[in-house]
């Protein structure tokens, strides 16, 4: 389950519902498939200005949101954990839809429902008439 | 003959089955929320000495009533008197019990894994035949937040979490080793995992507990120097761990 607490609509794409650090990570997780805290750093570190100890604790929260998991694996330099990406993109993305979606219409049931109705059959009629 | 007769009037009070009942069943309480995911590490010590003190308040209620009853003193005849009396002997009993029963869940609660045969094995043999004691095990525990402690109950141990493990770079990680290996070497690890146990118990007003602690940091921080030859990398440690949790906030 995909946890969403707020959603900031000045801002654009993931960064609307992650820190700008949050979604500069999954995007190296998403490219990289699987990597340690250190390993996101030294990527991360030559775009913008980061703290390795910010990307453990931007770590922990996408763990916690649900959207990346972590395995502990023991190296020779000790025990690590390594991070992936919970779910794709694509499969992510409907998630937080589907988890903001889900929260309108619990917070405001009826205009809510409503108001989907009326945006899907226009958006329907849209596109019968090819536009 | 009065000693008799007090303890016969002890034995037979009914008031005191049910205060240890009522204790007992808080014991069992604490213990299944305990299996709850999702607590703090602070709420699960928390119900750690909820449960170690409900299961040592019975036994201390009925020593001091026996105590009372043998001393025919009065404090048998109500059993809220009697309570208040048990209460620290068990709060007692309890944190001492905290200071073995806690490290043990740490390392059998599977949150944990023994480190074995790698870089920080060997720099911990090495330096602890230096220091002449038997080389501690390692754990790791499972938890993204850095942290380190060490103790000694059966066998001396060194537990250092993977978020630890995670930010430090290896200098930075011996430094932590080192430091704990001094205070395993100076047995009184102890004193610095209770202290931080002591928080959940009303022996935290005990001060002076403090003034011994930060006595044998310094002298577990010196031992880091004379081995790395600077406070550099243990300087280092300190900064992330602090900067972490400044993050987090
Ligand atoms: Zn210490």
């Amino acid at each position: 389950m995909v946890m969403i607490e707020k959603i900031r609509l000045h801002k654009k794409g993931y960064e609307s519902v992650l820190s700008p650090q949050e979604s500069a990570i999954l995007g190296v997780l998403w490219n990289s498939r699987e990597a340690r805290v250190r390993d996101i750093y030294r990527i991360l570190r030559k775009r913008n200005k980061i703290a390795l100890t910010s990307v453990a604790v931007c770590l922990d929260r996408l763990y916690k949101k649900g959207m990346v998991m972590r395995q502990a694996e023991t190296g020779p330099g000790g025990v690590h954990y390594i991070y992936s990406p919970l779910k794709s993109k694509a499969d992510l993305d409907r998630s937080i839809v589907e988890n903001i979606v889900d929260k309108i219409i619990y917070n405001f049931g009826e205009s809510a429902v409503s108001y989907f109705n009326e945006r899907f059959s226009k958006s329907r009629r849209a596109k019968r008439r090819g536009i | 003959m009065p000693i008799d007769a007090c303890f016969v009037e002890v034995v037979i009070d009914n008031s005191k089955f049910i205060l240890a009942g009522v204790s007992v069943a808080l014991a069992v309480a604490a213990f299944t929320f305990l299996k709850m995911r999702r607590l703090s590490s602070k709420a699960k010590i928390g119900l750690i000495y909820a449960h170690l003190f409900g299961l040592f308040f019975p036994i201390s209620l009925f020593t001091t009533n026996a105590a009372c009853g043998f001393l025919c003193l009065p404090c048998f005849e109500s059993p809220l008197g009697l309570a208040v009396l048990a209460v620290p002997s068990a709060l007692l009993f309890s944190t001492v019990a905290g200071f073995v029963v806690i490290p043990l869940y740490f390392l059998y609660s599977g949150r944990s894994v023994e480190v074995k045969g790698t870089a920080i094995t060997s720099f911990i043999s090495r330096h602890s035949k230096t220091l002449g004691i038997r080389p501690p095990r390692v754990y790791a525990v499972k938890n993204p937040r850095p942290f380190a402690f060490s103790f000694r109950s059966f066998r001396s141990a060194i537990v250092i979490s993977i978020g630890m493990m995670d930010i430090l770079r290896r200098k930075e990680l011996e430094a932590v080793i080192l430091h704990e290996l001094a205070h395993v070497k100076s047995r009184a690890s102890v004193l610095k995992l209770s202290a931080s146990l002591m928080r959940f118990s009303p022996f935290w007003i005990l001060k002076s507990f403090h003034r011994e602690l930060d006595i044998e940091e310094a002298a577990a921080d010196k031992y880091v120097q004379i081995v790395q030859g600077t406070y550099k990398y243990l300087k280092g440690a300190k900064i992330k761990v602090n900067e972490y949790y400044g993050n987090e906030r």
